[in-house]
C-alpha cells in the first residue's frame, strides 16, 4: 500500500532536499552558511568526475519551495566542457563540493527526467535551461 | 598578387535548451521487505 504523506511534511522535505543542495549549515532550516550547488550532465558513465560533460550552477538557494514542489531559479546555463562531441544520458543534482545530491536522473529529448532539445554535447556549446517550462522536483 | 580568402569562420554551434520536472517517489517505509525467494514456475515436461 502507498504511503501518504501529510501536506506540511511534503513541504518540510523539499525544503530540505533544497537544503542540501545549498549544503546549508542546518538543513531544514534554511539558516547559515549556503552555497550554490550544481545541475551535472553527463554520459552514461557519469559518476563523480568521470563523464561530465556540462556542469550548471544554479542560484542560491537553488530555488523556492511551494506545497510538494521545489522549482528552480532560472537561467541556468553554461557551455559544454567534454571533449568533443558526446551523447548526454544521465544527469545529477550536487551540492558545490560535487558531493551527489539526486542521482540517476536519466536525460533524452523525451520521457526523461532531464528534457533537452538535443543530447549531443559538443564543447564549447551553451545549454540553458531557462526557465520555461519550470524546472521542478515534486514530492511523489 | 592574388587576395588571400579568409577562411570561412565556422557556424556557431546552436544553443542546446533544457528542462526538467522531476518527480521524488514517496518512499514506502512501512512495506516490509520481502525476503522470500523468487517463486520459480513449475517446468511442465
Amino acid at each position: 500500500m502507498a504511503v501518504t504523506y501529510a501536506a506540511a511534511l511534503k513541504t518540510s522535505r523539499m525544503i530540505l532536499v533544497r537544503d542540501h543542495i545549498n549544503n546549508q549549515t542546518t538543513q531544514g532550516a534554511s539558516t547559515g552558511t549556503a552555497s550554490a550547488g550544481k545541475l551535472v550532465i553527463g554520459t552514461s558513465s557519469l559518476s563523480g568526475a568521470t563523464g561530465v560533460l556540462w556542469t550548471g550552477t544554479l542560484s542560491n538557494p537553488c530555488g523556492t519551495v511551494s506545497g510538494s514542489v521545489l522549482t528552480f531559479t532560472a537561467p541556468i546555463s553554461a557551455t559544454v566542457t567534454g571533449a568533443g562531441t558526446q551523447t548526454a544520458a544521465l544527469a545529477a543534482l550536487r551540492t558545490s563540493a560535487d558531493a551527489d545530491i539526486v542521482t540517476g536522473l536519466t536525460v533524452g529529448t523525451s520521457g526523461a527526467d532531464v528534457i533537452l532539445t538535443s543530447t549531443s554535447l559538443t564543447n564549447g556549446q551553451t545549454v540553458t535551461f531557462s526557465g520555461s517550462p519550470a524546472n521542478t522536483i515534486t514530492h511523489g | 598578387m592574388a587576395d588571400k580568402k579568409p577562411p570561412p569562420t565556422p557556424e556557431p554551434l546552436p544553443e542546446i535548451f533544457g528542462s526538467f520536472k522531476i518527480v521524488l517517489p514517496a518512499d514506502d517505509m512501512n512495506k516490509p521487505k520481502d525476503d522470500k525467494p523468487t517463486e520459480q514456475p513449475l517446468r511442465r515436461d
